[in-house]
C-alpha cells in the first residue's frame, strides 16, 4: 500500500453511502440558485413539462379525441380555425388542434426512444473502448468514424428506405444513427478516467472491471453524456419530423407533425392553418429541447457558457 | 506537418473503403431479390436469369463484393432505374446546381451567424446577449420543410416578391440566350456575363437560400460566441487588455482570430447538415440538384440512385472534413501532433 497516497485513498469510494449522495449531489443537481442563473434552462424545463403533460392528458383534454385516428368527417373538411376548432379542421374534417395534442405523444415517444436505444449502445461502446484500449478501441473508433462519415439525415434516409415505414422504424433508425456521437464522447471520457489517480487507487485495491467501470468510469463518464441528450433532442425532433414528412416514418392516421405538415402541404396556399399549427409545435418542442440544452451546458461547462 | 498530412489522408482513406463497405451492405439488406425488382414482376425466368447474369447477382457474395468495389473505383456506379441513364453522369449533372446553392446559403450563414455571435459575446450575460441567443435558437430549431413552405406560401402565393420554381426564367433564353459553363445558371450568366439571367437567377436563389442558411446561421452565431467567450478568459487576452490594447483591437486581433478556429470545425458539419436539408428545400423550390434527384430516387425506389447519391455525399463530407483539418492544422500548429 505505500504507493498509494492519501489523496488516493479519498478518492476512493467510502462504504458511507449517505455521505457520498451528499457528495455527489453538486454533479447532478446544482441547486435552485444555479437554476436562476440560467433562465432558459427554467423556461424549456417548464415548456417540455407542459408539452409532456397535454400529450398524456390529450384524450381528456382534446375535444375531438376520436380524430386522433382515422376518423372522416366530409362536412367538415378544411375549415379554418374558430371557436369550435381552435385550429381548423384537416382535409379529411379531422380536428387539427386534437391531432397537434396527440401527435406531442408520438413525437416525444421518438425522442424518449431515441436518446435511449443511443446512449445505452454508444455509452457500452464508448466505455468499453476507452476503459480497455489496444485493439478493441481502435477497431470500435474506426467503426464510429464510418458511421460519422454520413450526414445523419442521408444514412437515416438511406435505411428508411429500406424498411417498411413507421414511427418505431423511424425511432430505431434514427438512434442507429446517433449512437457513433456518444461512443465518441464516453470513449474520451473513460480514457481519461482510466488515468486518473482514483482510477488507479481501485485497479491496485483488486477492484473487478466490472466494479470499477460501474463505481467510477460510469458516473463520472455520464455527465458530458447527459448534457449532450439534452442538446440532441432538438435535432431527433427535427429529424424525426423530416423522416415522416418524407414518408418514411409515421403513417397516416398516425397524428405525427412532421407528417401533418406533409399531408397539408398541397393546399397550404388556402388552407394554411393545416401546416402552420403543426409546424408551430415542431417549432416550439425543438426550441425548448435547445433552452435545456443550453442551460445544462453553461451549468456543467461555465466556460463555454454566460458568464 | 507533412508526417501530419501523410497521417490523415491515409484515414480519411480508410473512412472512404469503410463507407463502400457500408453502403453494399446496406444495398444487400435490401428485403426481396433486386433481379424481380429489376426485370419487373411479368418476368418470365429466363429474363430474370439473364438478369441476375448481367448484374452478376448469380455470383458468391465475395465475388460480388469485389467487383462493386471495382465498379465504384472504376465510376461505374450502376444504371439509375428511373432515368435509365448511368449513375454517375446522372451525378455529375445533378451536383454543381446543389453545390452553388448550398455554398452561397453558408456564405450567407456566416455573414448573418458570425457578427451575431460576437455581437452576443460583446454584451455578453447582457440583455443583447440573450436576444441574439434567442435568435440563434430560434433559427437552428426551425424545420427546414416548413420554413421552406411557409416562405413559398408567404412571398410568392401572398406577397409575389420572389419566383420559387427552378434555377431563372428559361423565357429569357430568346432574348439573352445563356451558354452552359458548368451548367448552373447563376455562374454561367456570371461568367458570361449576362446580366438579366444573372438578375433573374438571383431572385431564384433568394427563398431556398434562406430556407438552408437559417440552421447554419444560428449554428454559427453560438459556435463564435462560445468560442470568443473562451478566449476572452484566457490569459493572453487578459495580458493585452491589462497593457492598454482599445477594446477593438483585444477584439479584432487578439480574441477574434484564436476563435475561429472551431468556426472553421462547424463548416464541415454544418456542410453535411445542409446537404442534406438541400434534398428538401430543392424539392419544395424545385431546384434541379442532387437533392431533387435523391427524393425522385426515394419515392421510386431506385436503389442504385439512392446508394449513388449516399455514397457521393459520403466522399464528399470526408472530403471536406480532410480538407477542414488540414486548414486548421495550418492555423494551429497544436493540431499537428
Amino acid at each position: 500500500m505505500t504507493g498509494v497516497t492519501t489523496t488516493d485513498l479519498e478518492a476512493m469510494p467510502t462504504p458511507d453511502l449517505q455521505g457520498e449522495a451528499r457528495r455527489r449531489r453538486p454533479a447532478l443537481w446544482p441547486g435552485w440558485g444555479a437554476a436562476r442563473r440560467v433562465p432558459l434552462l427554467v423556461i424549456g424545463v417548464a415548456i417540455i413539462a407542459t408539452i409532456v403533460l397535454m400529450g398524456l392528458l390529450a384524450p381528456w383534454i382534446t375535444p375531438y379525441p376520436e380524430d386522433a385516428g382515422a376518423a372522416v368527417h366530409p362536412a367538415k373538411a378544411l375549415l379554418p380555425p374558430s371557436s369550435l376548432h381552435w385550429f381548423g379542421t384537416d382535409i379529411v374534417g379531422r380536428d387539427v388542434f386534437t391531432r397537434v395534442v396527440f401527435g406531442a405523444r408520438v413525437s416525444l415517444g421518438i425522442v424518449l426512444l431515441v436518446l435511449v436505444v443511443a446512449a445505452v449502445v454508444g455509452l457500452t461502446v464508448g466505455l468499453a473502448a476507452g476503459f480497455s484500449g489496444g485493439w478493441l478501441d481502435a477497431v470500435f473508433m474506426r467503426i464510429t468514424d464510418v458511421f460519422l462519415a454520413f450526414p445523419a439525415l442521408l444514412l437515416a434516409v438511406a435505411l428508411a428506405v429500406f424498411l417498411s415505414p413507421s414511427a418505431m422504424h423511424a425511432a430505431l433508425i434514427i438512434a442507429f444513427t446517433w449512437w457513433p456521437w456518444y461512443a465518441r464522447l464516453s470513449r474520451g471520457q473513460a480514457a481519461s478516467i482510466r488515468s486518473q489517480g482514483y482510477s488507479d487507487a481501485a485497479r491496485v485495491l483488486g477492484a473487478s472491471r466490472t466494479r470499477q467501470i460501474a463505481r467510477h468510469v460510469l458516473p463520472n463518464a455520464s455527465t458530458p453524456v447527459f448534457v449532450q441528450m439534452s442538446l440532441d433532442a432538438a435535432g431527433i425532433i427535427l429529424m424525426a419530423a423530416t423522416l415522416s414528412y418524407l414518408g418514411l416514418g409515421a403513417q397516416d392516421p398516425i397524428p405525427e407533425w412532421g407528417l401533418m405538415v406533409a399531408q397539408g402541404q398541397p393546399l397550404a396556399t388556402t388552407a394554411w392553418w393545416v401546416i402552420t399549427f403543426p409546424g408551430l409545435a415542431i417549432l416550439f418542442t425543438a426550441i425548448a429541447f435547445n433552452f435545456i440544452g443550453d442551460g445544462l451546458q453553461s451549468l456543467f461547462d461555465p466556460k463555454r457558457g454566460a458568464r | 506537418m507533412a508526417r501530419y498530412i501523410a497521417l490523415r489522408t491515409l484515414q480519411s482513406l480508410g473512412v472512404v473503403v469503410g463507407v463502400i463497405v457500408l453502403t453494399f451492405v446496406v444495398a444487400r439488406l435490401i428485403p426481396g431479390d433486386p433481379a424481380v425488382s429489376y426485370a419487373g414482376p411479368r418476368a418470365t425466368m429466363d429474363q430474370l436469369e439473364a438478369v441476375r447474369q448481367q448484374f452478376g447477382l448469380d455470383q458468391s457474395m465475395w465475388q460480388q463484393f469485389v467487383s462493386y468495389v471495382s465498379g465504384v473505383v472504376r465510376g461505374d456506379w450502376g444504371t439509375s432505374l428511373h432515368t435509365k441513364q448511368s449513375v454517375i453522369s446522372d451525378l455529375m449533372r445533378v451536383i454543381p446546381p446543389t453545390l452553388v446553392l448550398v455554398a452561397i446559403a453558408l456564405g450567407v450563414a456566416a455573414l448573418i451567424g458570425m457578427p451575431l455571435g460576437i455581437f452576443a459575446a460583446r454584451s455578453n450575460g447582457r440583455l443583447g446577449d440573450l436576444a441574439a441567443k434567442m435568435i440563434a435558437i430560434l433559427l437552428v430549431s426551425l424545420p427546414v420543410f416548413w420554413l421552406a413552405i411557409l416562405l413559398q406560401i408567404v412571398f410568392f402565393s401572398k406577397l409575389g416578391w420572389f419566383p420559387v420554381a427552378g434555377q431563372y426564367d428559361s423565357a429569357l433564353n430568346a432574348s439573352s440566350p445563356l451558354y452552359g459553363v458548368i451548367g448552373v445558371p447563376v455562374v454561367d450568366a456570371l461568367l458570361t456575363g449576362n446580366l438579366p439571367v444573372f438578375t433573374d437567377s438571383l431572385r431564384h436563389l433568394v427563398l431556398p437560400v434562406i430556407a438552408i442558411a437559417a440552421y447554419p446561421a444560428g449554428a454559427f452565431a453560438m459556435v463564435t460566441r462560445a468560442s470568443l467567450l473562451e478566449n476572452l478568459g484566457d490569459e493572453h487576452v487578459r495580458m493585452i487588455r491589462a497593457l492598454g490594447f482599445s477594446e477593438l483591437s483585444v477584439f479584432g486581433r487578439f480574441a477574434l482570430k484564436p476563435a475561429l478556429n472551431p468556426v472553421i470545425a462547424l463548416i464541415a458539419l454544418v456542410f453535411a447538415y445542409s446537404l442534406t436539408n438541400s434534398f428538401i428545400v430543392e424539392s419544395v423550390f424545385n431546384w434541379p440538384g442532387l437533392g431533387s434527384y435523391a427524393i425522385k430516387s426515394i419515392q421510386t425506389l431506385d436503389i442504385p440512385a439512392i446508394l449513388g447519391v449516399t455514397l457521393v455525399v459520403a466522399l464528399l463530407y470526408v472530403g471536406l472534413n480532410l480538407i477542414v483539418d488540414l486548414v486548421q492544422a495550418l492555423i494551429d500548429p497544436r493540431i499537428r501532433t
